[in-house]
């Protein structure tokens, strides 16, 4: 028997390995959510005789056992820490800049030319404006990983952003840009629109959260360091309407979801198909048809308009054009992330 | 059900395995047969009908022949041995060349075995099996039916019988699994991915250099999954008492395609040899009828790979060189310094595959015009991009692959890791964001 100690280590090793496993998985009890991929999660299907005959209930059972696989956000870490041993720029998606930044391409939302169109064929050119997000690989470019580069459109929005570079304009571990991004991006198209834009020494700065992991982190549960949420405040003593009112919710800010994985949502709850603001100061109607990128730029327009509609298209059930046709308008104004694909180049 | 799931590693396994320990050694068989069957039925319940037809009739096939022969009546031998050929080369041609049914997992693999044993006891070589259960356990033995090895009944015949348990086969079959594991699940599939990068650069963008790193890529991909898929195999199978042959040994590390399909799939290359060239002849016949003889050799391998003509294509393509080689080919090689022999073969090898990887023809020509510079671009920073993520990686698998660091194979703490980052791998597979909320 002593010789072969070595070998009684090894299968007594594994037979535990193997049945810790299988124990942890059978032992935890399923969960219905995934917050970090914001997906619902398979559940343990019924046993049917049809469904084994046909192999369904095969493959749904293979479905639950992975997705409620024990640890399985653990386990995702431990495999993006490995391929970045091996040297991996891009994992998922997700490329690994300098500084602890994580960038990921720019895809289309929706189409939101179409969208500029229709609104300028109802209102007209003159009433109709839009502020094209850059990527932040557009704009960070010192940041990016070697070997990479992201196009951009060469328009006031972007130039003052890159312009302020240096400074906290995008989050390292979430897709958005900060309010402070948000802000560059107001002042260049207020400037454009002959609006006088609040200077930012002004609005006063408050952080928020200050270990905030964003929808990269999310996809690689890896970060060098957490981001911080921080809020610039232009006074707001107005009121709040979610959704027509089915929401009772209130405020441009939901302070609860600070704790929550999906933390961006502190900013006019998330994405809303439509939420009416009443600002109680400046004039006219102004309409934003926007993707999330709007949610921290809309404190900002509170400063000029008295009331304000924020329409998400994608959410939003009925046709747009039609929904404001009984309204007044005074102008409208389209947030979206551009569409930018990082490219091989230096 | 395959071997690198979560399923598999965290259900099957640990049940097997319990089940199969704790029953006497003379049950094991049925244990071996059933939990087979359960696997093999797993995501197709109705192909167990299938398997079972194919045990039975070979079963019976086998006692016929036997008997025939006991008696004498050669003719009625050889015309039950016909009727298992003919039934099992028909199994395999509607199932794998018709375009109707789906294709049952390991078809190609478990028709091959029965006609070994048919065979072999139509020529004398091995007796015929009376024990239903024990003949059972070799056709669906799930260690080896999806992806081979091709185990010759008259190899297992003994410890289909006889087959003590001990504590170092236990251990080796742990390390052998493991590490398989890790072949198919941390070096093939993440090596694919950078075959599947290099397809997708635009054809204004491709270079030369990714074009090689493409098809060098799949022929990786193709050597891990495939002998991580044996190792596993024959892992499992050391594990419950079985010794398989192996079926790869670092056939990268040819001088010459001769040598590489000696070390490449050796269980096939050897079934063909045994049941198809040596029946038709060999090379005992006059070189007309040897070169014959590796045509048909070399056509039905490829063949045998799948319908796409482009396997056909493959097959020719290696039966061609076999044959210049034997011609002139491996004369000159022998007089060239041996890196030659190994740069010649690794290349012809690497082409080879780009063959068998794209199923369209003209699209395998294309690419192959690639490699040879048809991009009119020896690299750019398309090229750069991907070798800077992947080109570690690559080492790894090119170090492995030529055999030039075997000793950590033997290390049991490699083992662990490679199983323990396979399990996050897994994992990481099914891991699935969703940017936006839910609709």
């Amino acid at each position: 028997m002593r010789e072969h100690k070595k070998e009684l280590i090894c299968i007594i090793l594994f037979s535990l390995i193997l049945l810790c496993l299988s124990a942890t998985v059978l032992s935890s009890g399923d969960r219905l959510y995934s917050p970090w991929e914001k997906r619902m999660l398979a559940q343990k299907p019924k046993f049917r005789i049809e469904d084994v005959l046909d192999g369904s209930y095969g493959s749904d059972y293979e479905t639950w056992l992975t997705d409620q696989f024990p640890g399985r956000d653990w386990w995702v870490g431990v495999k993006t820490r490995c391929e970045i041993l091996l040297g991996k720029k891009e994992i998922r998606g997700i490329y690994l800049g300098k500084e602890g930044y994580l960038f990921s391409d720019h895809t289309k939302t929706t189409d939101w030319d179409r969208l500029e169109q229709q609104m300028v064929g109802r209102y007209g050119q003159k009433r109709v404006s839009r502020i094209h997000v850059p990527a932040a690989g557009a704009v960070l470019t010192e940041q990016l990983p070697a070997g990479l580069v992201f196009s951009h459109r060469e328009d006031e929005v972007w130039e003052n952003l890159y312009r302020h570079r240096e400074e906290y304009l995008y989050y390292r571990t979430d897709h958005h840009w900060t309010m402070r991004g948000a802000y560059y991006a107001y002042e260049a198209w207020a400037k454009e629109r002959g609006l006088a834009p609040a200077a930012l020494e002004d609005l006063g700065c408050e952080t928020v959260k200050g270990d905030f992991l964003g929808t990269h982190y999310g996809k690689l549960h890896y970060a060098k360091e957490a981001d911080t949420i921080e809020r610039y405040g232009p006074d707001f003593a107005g009121q709040v309407v979610y959704d027509l009112g089915e929401s009772k919710l209130t405020g441009l800010y939901q302070w609860e979801h600070l704790d929550s994985e999906d933390a961006y949502r502190f900013f006019l709850d998330g994405n809303h198909p439509v939420v009416q603001i009443e600002t109680g100061q400046g004039s006219g109607h102004l309409v934003v048809l926007k993707d999330s990128f709007a949610n921290c730029l809309v404190p900002y327009l509170t400063l000029h308009y008295a009331k304000i509609t924020v329409i998400d298209p994608r959410y939003f059930r009925a046709d747009v054009a039609e929904w404001l046709a009984g309204q007044e308008v005074t102008e409208v104004l389209i947030v979206a992330q551009d569409t930018i694909e990082a490219e091989a180049g230096y | 059900m395959v071997f690198s799931s979560l399923i598999f590693l965290t259900r099957f396994l640990p049940v097997f395995f319990a089940v199969y320990l704790l029953t006497p050694a003379a049950r094991r068989n049925l244990v071996l047969f059933l939990g087979s069957l359960f696997f093999y039925g797993w995501g197709e319940p109705v192909y167990i009908g299938l398997m079972l037809f194919s045990a039975v009739l070979d079963y019976g096939n086998g006692l016929l022949i036997a008997r025939a022969k006991a008696k004498n009546i050669d003719r009625l031998a050889g015309a039950v041995l016909a009727e298992s050929v003919l039934v099992n080369l028909s199994l395999l041609g509607v199932f794998k060349y018709g375009e109707v049914l789906p294709l049952p997992v390991g078809i190609s693999f478990y028709t091959f075995q029965t006609m070994s044993y048919t065979i072999d006891v139509y020529r004398g070589e091995t007796k015929a099996q009376r024990d239903f259960v024990a003949f059972g356990a070799y056709i669906a033995m799930f260690p080896q039916l999806i992806a081979g090895p091709i185990v010759k009944y008259k190899d297992v015949e003994g410890e289909l019988v006889y087959r003590p348990l001990s504590l170092r086969d236990g251990c080796e079959g742990i390390g052998r699994f493991c590490m398989g594991l890790g072949k198919k699940v941390l070096l093939a599939n993440q090596i694919g991915l950078l075959w599947e990068a290099v397809q997708k650069i635009p054809p204004g963008q491709m270079s030369t250099a990714a074009a090689w790193m493409g098809s060098a890529a799949f022929a990786l991909q193709l050597y891990y999954d495939f002998s991580g898929y044996s190792d596993m195999a024959i892992g499992m199978a050391q594990m419950i008492g079985f010794h398989l042959k192996e079926n790869f040994c670092y056939p990268y590390r040819s001088k010459s395609i001769t040598e590489f399909w000696r070390r490449w799939h050796i269980s096939l290359g050897q079934w063909f040899r045994d049941y198809v060239y040596i029946p038709l002849g060999g090379n005992r016949r006059g070189w007309k009828i040897q070169l014959r003889n590796i045509l048909i050799v070399w056509a039905l391998t490829g063949i045998w790979h799948g319908k796409g003509w482009n396997f056909l294509a493959w097959g020719m393509y290696f039966g061609v060189l076999l044959i210049l080689e034997k011609w002139f080919l491996l004369g000159w090689l022998s007089r060239l310094p041996a890196v030659c022999g190994h740069l010649y073969a690794v290349l012809a090898a690497v082409i080879g595959m780009t063959v068998f990887a794209l199923e369209e023809l003209p699209e395998g020509l294309s690419w192959i015009g690639m490699l040879f510079g048809s991009t009119g671009r020896l690299w750019n920073a398309e090229a750069l991009w991907l070798l800077s993520n992947d080109g570690f990686l690559f080492l790894i698998c090119l170090v492995g692959a030529a055999g030039l660091w075997k000793k950590p194979a033997r290390w049991p703490v490699l083992w662990f890791l490679s199983f323990f980052l396979s399990i996050a791998y897994l994992v990481d597979a099914a891991y699935n964001p969703f940017l936006y909320f839910r609709f």
